[in-house]
């Protein structure tokens, strides 16, 4: 595979090859991505379409001064931030967690057995509904993409420093909804 | 009662839990938070809580985590999943053979024996079995009840193999794409029993006669699995209800692709051009490729249809060349050049040349 900048160039020159090429590089992870985002593998298909395009449409104008995977979780932001003016991501409630943890842990002899196994990242995701969409946005480009919080700061259009204060707020926020459906405070 | 004893014992805060993860605590603090863990489920919940988290999301980097197979293939990615070999390597420990390969082996024999004894009833079976489900074209691991052909000979099942992709019958749809992997010159040339000739307006032929596989769909699935579908099988042909659909399905598909598309309302062809969708094979960007027209007329000269041409020009020279050269079948191009031999599988990158800049 080709270095990126040089695909890009090509990709802005027309070259199809090239264009497909930088898409394969990103679009699975945009996917993960818009999927964890919006809630839902319809949505997350639906909106990597558009993202896709915008890409295409865009690419003349991708400057190069952020890498093209910043520039591409950018647009797909956008193009989140725009559906969800359309579209509301279904509300979550305590008792769709009831039902998500409750068989679980009726299962499991210790309460952190709960998170040591993979199926339960069902639980997981639904504790991240509860979250605002820039907080959720963030926590998943920190841990879904592993993006550094200067990149994270300029795919949500904030500083480093407010980045990181919205990851950790939006930990600080899913303790405060468990310990809530906990009933601990 | 242990809910409310928790709520008092414990008085570390969300902020002391999220430092202690972090190691941002003090040392003084942080072996007294050990030290407190030992006790409060609270706190050692939430800090399995933070850890789960992470290890969700960043175990889910790996894309084949949670998009399924039919998504990633249509995305062009191979995953692991498409390889039993790797996933059976990946699961199966060097300890767990036996465990596996036993009842394996075992079901396989018995297989065997059936089949040598009693090959009518297998084969009975498993044409039962193919008939009432089958696997839809892509998009989804849903089963949907399958057609069942009428009568077929034993001989004829035995012979047949199972469709490559199989029949997806469902009798609801709003509207539905007929897809025929054959070049549209053929279909006319059955269609009407005679030989095409250049610049003959085509009418739409009868579906039921090249009709090769009937997807039903929303507006949306549609530009996902039907440009799929066109890109790997070549033409398709639209057959939808009424005008109206049609209207509100071309201003949102009918861009340029090297996919050539038939749109027929009430049996009859009303539009071709061809489709685009951004996870086929990508060409430029999509502004530049607005082109559908009516059936058989040429392309409109629209404002925008000069706009477009102008601002994407050299790609759009390549693309009005080759939909002109399908819409005529003409074998030589305007300006002499020679069309492609199989037009419908030339990408429009391979017509070269230009034409002089237009004006409205």
């Amino acid at each position: 595979m080709e270095d990126t900048a040089v695909l890009i160039q090509k990709a802005k020159n027309g070259n199809q090859q090239a264009f497909s090429e930088l898409v394969s590089l990103c679009q699975a992870k945009l996917y993960t991505f818009l999927t964890r985002l919006s809630g839902s593998r319809e949505d997350g298909q639906e909106l990597l379409q558009e993202t896709l395009l915008k890409l295409c449409r865009n690419l003349h104008r991708y400057d190069g001064r952020a890498s093209f995977q910043t520039w591409a979780f950018t647009i797909a932001m956008n193009t989140y931030k725009s559906s969800r003016k359309r579209k509301r991501r279904p509300e979550v409630s305590f008792e769709a967690l009831d039902e998500t943890f409750a068989p679980l842990e009726a299962q499991r002899d210790t309460p952190e057995e709960l998170w040591e196994k993979k199926e339960d990242s069902q639980a997981v995701h639904h504790l991240l509904g509860f979250l605002k969409p820039d907080q959720r946005s963030a926590l998943l480009l920190k841990y879904l993409r592993d993006f550094s919080f200067k990149d994270i700061g300029k795919i949500l259009g904030i500083t480093e420093n407010a980045a990181k204060m919205k990851v950790y707020r939006a930990r600080k926020e899913i303790l405060r909804r468990y310990d809530q459906w906990k009933g601990w405070c | 009662m242990e809910r409310l004893v928790l709520n008092m014992i414990c008085g570390y805060t969300h902020d002391d839990i999220l430092r202690y993860r972090d190691g941002a605590l003090s040392d003084r603090k942080r072996h007294s938070f050990d030290h407190h863990l030992d006790s409060c489920k609270r706190c050692r919940e939430s800090l399995y809580l933070l850890n789960s988290i992470e290890k969700t999301l960043s175990q889910e980097r790996d894309p084949e985590s949670i998009i399924p197979d039919a998504a990633m293939n249509a995305f062009g990615i191979q995953t692991a999943r498409d390889d039993g070999k790797r996933l059976l390597r990946r699961q199966i420990l060097p300890g767990q053979v036996s465990k596996w390969l036993l009842p394996s082996l075992s079901f396989m024999l018995v297989l065997v024996l059936l089949t040598v004894f009693w090959s009518p009833l297998t084969s009975g079976i498993s044409q039962l079995i193919s008939n009432k489900y089958q696997t839809p074209l892509s998009g989804s691991n849903d089963l949907v009840p399958a057609r069942i052909d009428p009568s077929p000979s034993q001989e004829s099942r035995a012979a047949v193999p199972p469709p490559e992709t199989p029949l997806r019958t469902d009798d609801s749809p709003q509207f539905a794409i007929y897809k025929a992997s054959i070049p549209l010159r053929e279909v006319y040339e059955n269609y009407s029993s005679k030989p095409y000739k250049s610049g003959e307006s085509i009418e739409a032929p009868p579906y039921e006669s090249i009709r090769i596989s009937e997807i039903p769909f929303e507006e949306e699935p549609l530009l996902t699995e039907a440009a799929i579908d066109a890109y790997y099988q070549g033409t398709l042909i639209f057959k939808l209800p009424d005008r109206s659909v049609y209207d509100s399905l071309a201003k949102r598909c009918l861009d340029a692709s090297p996919v050539p598309i038939v749109i027929a309302v009430d049996g009859k062809a009303v539009a071709w051009g061809t489709f685009m969708h951004p996870i086929s094979s990508m060409t430029p960007p999509m502004d530049s490729f607005l082109l559908y027209f009516p059936f058989p007329e040429k392309p409109e000269k629209t404002e925008s249809y000069f706009k477009l041409y102008n601002s994407g020009k050299e790609q759009f020279d390549r693309l009005e060349k080759l939909i002109l050269a399908v819409f005529t079948y003409e074998d030589k191009l305007k300006d002499g050049s020679e069309a492609p031999q199989d037009l419908f599988k030339e990408m429009p990158y391979g017509i070269t040349g230009s034409s002089p800049e237009l004006t409205p």
